[in-house]
């Protein structure tokens, strides 16, 4: 078939190595958090999703790192992405507390790029995995010297859909923060589907 | 102010050295044979093992005491000797004596130790490049294997090996390395064959042992784990 490209000569063989890039594109004007499993710097030249390129970071590694179901059979449920321990610097501490507004919403991308076998790049990043970053969280656990602290980013992909369900509750607070001077919504913790309401005056 | 470790807890026999890498494995293979994994660590990093060094002299207690108090307290990188031995190139590991330039030695009678341990890079070397180009000392050759360190403006003095000699044009010698170079180098840098060594970072935590249990004789062992640092 060689018609669309799928003859052997186009056939690639995986190499034994590839690096995994993170980036995640907050703020405005647009900046750009830089994050690979590599060991050490990874300069990654300009594409269209990095659009400056620049420099990725090491993260200690990859353990955190979630299989990112990208399913389109409808049981995508959101990806969190963990980092744990000292990977933890007063950048990324500063991006769950002080930027924290600027991370929810942020575009998450995820690429793969391929590594011959002296870990030089083969092509550019392959970014195959889009998100939308929620809030950000900080946990701790364990006491002591053992302590360990996660930061944590929920994600979720286009597949998942964010909107309220077509047949939901509607909450006051929830009506509030849509239009926060409109009361219709305030009396509905009261309604309960077994009460009875008695509706009264005429 | 980065701190060197003695020398004496980083003998071989007393510390391992391994690049322990991460894998992201494919599962189980039809023959049950070659494991099918693939690295993500981009060529990793150096981690070193202190296991059960002996605390056995009032001098290796003391040092002890000292290392675990100043990294605790202050700065927790620290350079960590690798031990190179036969290792090393011919024109590295001896110092030899050498007096002053007329021939006498100190009024003790002791001499200059000086070494010729050392190359010069001849070009730049790119940010995680694995090949480059080093001047070696009149005489010197190297075969492949031997392990040197670079200091660079970012992140300070890093260990990496001899892959392989590709090319010898007189005094320069064109050689692949790993791990790959962890900054850009400028031509003109000092290729430190004499006294390889890595700035790493005790982990402390992970360390059983880094705070030794004197026994009745008064002896006692310590361990620590030192980890290559990025921040």
């Amino acid at each position: 078939v060689t018609d669309v490209g799928l003859s052997d000569d186009a056939y690639v063989a995986d190499t034994r190595s590839f690096a995994i890039f993170f980036l995640l594109k907050c703020g405005e004007p647009e900046q750009h958090l830089r994050a690979t499993s590599v060991w050490g710097d990874f300069e990654v030249a300009a594409d269209a999703i990095d659009t400056t390129g620049g420099i990725y970071r090491a993260l200690p590694m990859p353990t955190g790192l979630q299989e990112l179901s990208q399913a389109i059979n409808g049981t995508f449920q959101g990806v969190e992405f963990a980092l744990s321990g000292v990977g933890i610097t007063s950048d990324f501490l500063q991006l769950a507390t002080i930027d924290r507004d600027l991370v929810n919403g942020a575009a998450i991308h995820v690429g793969l790029m391929d590594l011959d076998d002296r870990q030089q790049p083969i092509g550019g990043v392959d970014w195959l995995f889009e998100a939308q970053a929620g809030w950000p969280k900080v946990q701790r656990s364990g006491s002591g010297a053992r302590a360990i602290r996660t930061m944590s980013l929920p994600a979720t992909a286009a597949f998942k859909d964010r909107h309220l369900a077509p047949i939901a509750y509607l909450t006051p607070q929830g009506q509030r923060s849509r239009s926060p001077t409109d009361a219709f919504c305030d009396n509905t913790p009261a309604y309960s589907a077994i009460s009875t309401i008695t509706w009264k005056g005429e | 102010m980065t701190r060197v470790l003695p020398l004496c807890f980083a003998l071989r026999g007393e510390m391992t050295w391994s690049n322990p890498g991460a894998f992201v494995s494919g599962g189980q293979s039809v023959f049950n044979s070659e494991p099918l994994t693939r690295r993500t660590d981009g060529g990793g990093g150096w981690m070193a093992a202190l296991r059960g060094t002996a605390l056995n002299t009032p001098g290796r207690q003391k040092t002890w005491n000292a290392i675990t108090t100043l990294i605790n307290l202050g700065d927790d990188k620290l350079i960590v000797p690798f031990p190179g031995f036969r290792l090393k190139p011919g024109f590295a590991g001896s110092l030899a004596d050498t007096p002053w330039s007329d021939d006498t030695p100190f009024d003790d009678d002791s001499l200059f130790a000086s070494g010729s341990g050392y190359g010069t890079l001849n070009a730049d070397v790119a940010l995680r490049a694995t090949e480059m180009q080093v001047v070696l000392p009149a005489d010197g050759s190297l075969e492949g294997g031997e392990p040197f360190s670079l200091t660079g403006p970012t992140y300070g003095t890093r260990l990496y090996m001899v892959a392989a000699v590709t090319d010898v044009t007189g005094l320069v010698a064109t050689i692949t390395f790993g791990p790959p170079a962890r900054e850009a180098y400028t031509a003109g840098l000092e290729v430190d064959f004499e006294q390889p060594r890595c700035t790493m970072r005790a982990v402390i935590d992970q360390s059983e042992g880094a705070y030794p249990v004197f026994g009745r004789s008064k002896f006692a062992s310590a361990s620590m784990t030192f980890v290559e640092t990025w921040t």
